[in-house]
């Protein structure tokens, strides 16, 4: 497979002229697939959004409206009056601060440790490490959560973060070991030759390299924060101490109750908890291209 | 390296710097693979045995386990028909899912690369149905997908087909539904970021080359792009089937398992053993019997991974 | 409450491979400071609120201040129950009670089949020596709801919320004027089983409308079994009546030949949201509990095209309105140190105002008590429809078993394939799996 990388079959010369007009009809086609992609693709964010202004009347209706009659701004009003939404988003945006801090440091230390060290038994930890993303969590959860509540861990963040602070996850870990098993070894082997340390060739040498993967990361870490449910559901009791993601059921209609449904609160909640997630993911792009730039990734 | 080692092996002093070396990785490695090993043990290991002990009683959270030996296990085998035909929805949704999805977001991602205005918005613009939470995009997915008075059917009576799939509601078009539903809120999410970040570090000098030697987009694709891919292919694959495997949520809050068991999932099934029924114990053995079975696969995966997956640094 | 110990110490030595590698990692946290204070003289009360019901409506922290107000040395904390599903927070129940941090006023609803399951693992307690010490009149609340508190002869608890199942048909009125029919009377039983057929057919349009809607859940199939006189399973809850009876056989034919043989009900899954459909004018009876039709009244927008009706059904030879009586509680649990201040808060939710409160502030249709009736009559007349449906109505009967979840998703599921106009089964082999899977479910260990 190298060997086709290497030397690619040359073709005959073309014009530059030629080269021109065929770049162009390849620009034209692109756009017009990714146009076509994206209004698919962003039908949820406005669907959310002109939901979130609807009345409930207009939402439980049968063939559900695109657009609200009179948009009710009152709505996202509702959404902070009536339960302690702003301080549950507080909650959210803490847990991350916790988590993306740990899941960078100790998720890049493993996976250092994984990809570019040879010790006894790393195989063996290594489908280990895997393994532990293939069983169901369903099972685990209970003797965790006894765990937990005999160590005084409820109604903490303990449980929902100390996981990011021991490696990350699985997932985070794979992620980080592929990425620096694709980056040459030959510019470790030359700091090593220098006489640096391997804490130095992370930090100095691999770790600025990694800065499209570690925002790859940071972004998974919060959305996985940010829109978890489980957790926060079972480890916490105090309504202080509520996530978003949590908050959000309160505006779940119970079915059977027959009060008046709040899926027009429920919806205005979601737009809520979407937009910093929108925001954050479109400033991080600019890191994420910027970090493929600075990553010196030439050879 | 390896030159240089084999210089050293012949003047003689190869031993004693491989053993130190190896004291040396053995250190280094297992210093910084602490966090983690501090974590598996605590919060995986000791949960994970008492959990496989589990699946050897009867327990129900509230009192204490009853030892059975192996009757869960063949109970599991013999007596539960929702065993073998969950397994079988499971793999037929991961089966079909998991490659789409992944050739879809590796497509998606080649067309955001391109060195083109505006990208960064409709990178954005794709990421959002993995944004939105996923109680919106049911209420959104059931309006579309509805038998009768569904946008979807209503297009493909207009182009000619007269009885046209009741998706959700049919036990035959339950599971493509959940697939579309999947793949619409997977296609430009997480998969395809990390497709970026994969794309993103092939080197441009590769692409400088193949350009002076006149290559066609085609041909970069096919033999810069994708061989150097393969190690993110394979990443996405891996974990692509973990998870389509584990699929769960989807079928948990658009069909409850419904209609007629159609989209009870292995997942599904063990849940509601586990948090409904309570039998803890049977749960446990559902899970480790699942666990083994993806172990085998991923296993298996990354023993073909050897033909196909090319590192570019090493 | 030996049991409790003896496993809470199991766990605590399983997992100490677990508790020896975090506590590496983990700062012990702070001794809590209040517990200092334990023995001194006025010992404050502390309770713990766990529950889903009236969450975010006011009303629960309504009733805590009032409560606390009359008792200043009783703190209440409440806490609520966000599940994405009732059955979810029942989970972190049962999860909390295993961690020994399950709050001391609780609710296993007798209607979500938990009661009998709580009972049986020491969850709840009793609470007839309460009773008997506060002289509490348990007349104040109807006796059917009163009843399903009750567990081999002692009170659990006392009712939140109550109704009478799927026990009736929610009618568009619109369509029978359309129609030149006269808009039933929703109060009269007067609509046959014949007349219902008759008007599946009659008011269905393809691909327009559907006549009616019948869903697959437990709640529906045992109303339709009652309806033919019979029921899904006996009183005892040990034995599936489908095949034995044939009146409940009969029940089931007719639904078979209107939703797979004649094709005009509704597939599983073609309306999800029945009450939306009616409002739009896409449907004209909708199966479902007489509380439904409150709802569907407070969404109609355009009276052109919906307007609220309802169809109760025809008393049965016996005299019994096809029904089935269910209702929720509230609970105190096991093993507390001041269960009367529990008991007391109890009284205080399950009350007049209290109930009232649930009704009109949480929006919940709790009509548990007779002295709220005329309040609520007059908060909106429609509530008058569906008392002879609560004074006449029939008890639901549980699995004997306590395997109240898996009883329901086996009657919901393979209701799903008997009905299945997509890929038709014959009818005795659906029906048999129908009893069969029933029938398993039943003949389970208790749970």
């Amino acid at each position: 497979m190298a060997a086709t990388i290497e030397r690619l079959p040359s073709t005959e010369l073309r014009s530059d002229v030629y080269r021109r007009g065929r770049n162009r009809i390849q620009r034209a086609v692109t756009y017009i697939l990714l146009t076509a992609a994206a209004l698919m693709f962003a039908f949820p964010l406005f669907w959310t959004v002109s939901s979130s202004l609807q009345t409930w009347k207009e939402l439980r209706s049968f063939e559900p409206h695109l657009f609200p009659a009179i948009p009710q701004w009152g709505n996202y009003a509702m959404v902070f009056s009536s339960v302690p939404f702003a301080r549950w988003m507080g909650n959210s945006f803490l847990i991350t601060a916790i988590t993306i801090p740990g899941v960078i440091i100790t998720g890049s230390l493993t996976a250092y440790s994984f990809a570019r060290f040879n010790y006894i038994g790393k195989e063996i930890w290594f489908v280990l490490m895997l393994g532990t993303m293939m069983i169901p969590s369903q099972v685990t959860l209970i003797p965790q959560y006894v765990l937990f509540f005999n160590l005084k861990l409820i109604n903490t963040y303990v449980p929902l973060t100390i996981g990011s602070w021991l490696g990350g996850g699985a997932f985070m870990i794979f992620l980080l070991r592929q990425f620096i098993m694709s980056i040459p070894r030959d510019l470790d082997e030359a700091a090593l030759m220098d006489g640096a340390s391997p804490i130095r060739i992370l930090w100095g040498v691999l770790l600025p390299l990694m800065k499209p993967a570690l925002t790859t990361v940071a972004i998974l870490q919060f959305l996985g924060d940010w829109n978890e449910f489980f957790g926060p559901f079972i480890y916490l009791n105090k309504v202080d101490l509520f996530t978003a993601a949590v908050g959000l059921r309160f505006f779940q209609n119970i079915p059977l109750e027959s009060r008046d449904p709040r899926d027009h609160l429920l919806m205005a909640a979601a737009a809520i908890m979407t937009i910093p997630v929108i925001t954050l993911f479109a400033a991080a792009q600019r890191y994420f291209i910027q970090g493929v730039v600075l990553s010196g990734l030439k050879i | 390296m390896a030159t240089l080692t084999s210089r050293l092996r012949l003047s003689g002093v190869s031993e004693m710097l491989t053993t130190s070396r190896q004291r040396r990785e053995n250190f280094y490695g297992y210093l910084f693979l602490t966090p983690w090993l501090i974590g598996f043990f605590g919060l995986f290991i000791g949960p994970g045995l008492f959990s496989l002990y589990l699946s050897f009683t009867k327990y129900d959270v509230l009192s204490s386990p009853i030892w059975i030996g192996l009757e869960n296990y063949t109970k599991m085998f013999f007596e539960d028909p929702l065993f073998y035909t969950s397994l079988g929805r499971t793999f037929y949704y991961a089966g079909v899912g998991v490659p789409l999805g992944v050739v879809g977001s590796m497509f998606l991602a080649i067309l955001l690369n391109a060195k083109l205005r505006g990208l960064a918005t409709y990178r954005t613009l794709f990421f959002m149905p993995s944004l939105v939470p996923i109680v919106a995009s049911v209420v959104l997915w059931k309006w579309l997908l509805h038998a009768d008075f569904g946008i979807i059917n209503q297009w493909l009576m207009d182009l000619g087909w007269s009885d046209p799939p009741g998706w959700f509601g049919d036990r035959r078009w339950a599971i493509p539904s959940l697939i579309m539903m999947g793949l619409w809120q997977g296609l430009g999410g997480t998969r395809m970021i990390i497709f970026l970040a994969g794309l993103q570090g092939i080197p441009e000098s590769l692409y400088e080359a193949a350009s002076i030697d006149g290559a066609s987009p085609i041909h970069k694709l096919r033999h810069v792009t994708i061989p150097l891919l393969t190690p993110t292919i394979f990443f996405n694959m891996v974990l692509g089937i973990i998870g389509g495997l584990q699929v769960f949520t989807a079928a948990f809050v658009a069909t409850e398992g419904g209609p007629g068991f159609a989209t009870t999932f292995y997942s599904l099934h063990l849940y509601r053993h586990a948090f409904d029924y309570w039998n803890m114990g049977y749960a446990a053995s559902l899970a480790w019997f699942f666990a083994f079975v993806i172990v085998s696969l991923t296993i298996w995966q990354l023993r073909l991974s050897r033909r196909w997956v090319f590192y570019y640094g090493s | 409450m030996r049991n409790h110990v003896s496993r809470r110490s199991f766990l605590q030595g399983a997992l100490a491979v677990s508790a020896g590698a975090l506590a590496a990692c983990v700062a012990p946290a702070a001794p809590e400071g209040d517990m200092a204070d334990e023995g001194a003289a006025m010992e404050p009360v502390h309770l713990r609120w766990d529950t889903f019901r009236g969450i975010g409506s006011g009303w629960n922290e309504e009733r805590i201040e009032t409560f606390t107000e009359m008792h200043s040395d009783v703190t209440i904390e409440l806490r609520p129950l966000a599940g994405s599903g009732q059955q979810d927070n029942y989970a972190k129940m049962y999860a909390a009670q295993a961690a020994g941090d399950l709050g001391e006023i609780i609710a296993f609803d007798p209607s979500h089949y938990h009661f009998w399951r709580a009972i049986n693992k020491d969850i709840i307690m009793p609470i007839d020596e309460l009773v008997a010490a506060d002289g509490t009149d348990l007349g104040q609340w109807f006796e059917h709801f009163l009843g399903l508190q009750y567990y081999q002869g002692q009170l659990y608890g006392f009712p939140s919320w109550g109704w009478a199942g799927f026990d009736t048909l929610v009618t568009n009125a619109v369509h029978f004027e359309e129609a030149g029919l006269d808009v039933p009377d929703p109060v009269a039983r007067d609509v046959s089983i014949d007349t219902i057929h008759e008007w599946a057919h009659s008011f269905y349009v393809e691909g327009e409308r559907f006549g009616l809607n019948i869903s697959h859940n437990e709640a529906t199939v045992v109303v339709l079994c009652r309806l033919f006189g019979s029921s899904l399973i006996n009183e005892d809850g040990t034995q599936c009546l489908l095949l034995d009876d044939p009146n409940a056989t009969e029940a089931m034919r007719w639904a078979y030949d209107l939703g797979v043989v004649d094709q005009v009900l509704p597939a599983p899954g073609d309306i999800d949201n029945a009450g939306g459909a009616l409002v739009a004018g896409l449907l004209t009876l909708n199966w479902c509990g007489s509380l439904c039709v409150r709802n569907f009244n407070n969404q109609i927008e355009d009276e052109g095209v919906a307007k609220a009706s309802q169809i109760l059904f025809p008393e049965r030879e016996d005299g019994r309105f096809p029904s089935q009586l269910r209702g929720g509680t509230w609970n105190l649990r096991t093993d507390q140190d001041h269960a009367d201040v529990g008991y007391q808060f109890l009284l205080h939710i399950a009350g007049h105002d209290g109930s009232l409160d649930f009704n009109l502030v949480a929006r919940n249709f709790a009509m548990v008590r007779p002295d709220v009736v005329d309040s609520l009559i007059e908060d909106d007349p429609i509530h008058e429809w569906f008392i002879s449906s609560l004074e006449n109505g029939i008890p639901a009967h549980a699995p004997a078993n306590s395997r109240g979840r898996e009883y329901t998703s086996a009657v919901q599921q393979w209701t799903d394939l008997l009905l299945d106009p997509n890929q038709p089964v014959e009818f005795e082999q659906g029906l048999q799996d129908l009893h069969d899977n029933i029938q398993a479910v039943l003949d389970m260990d208790p749970a």
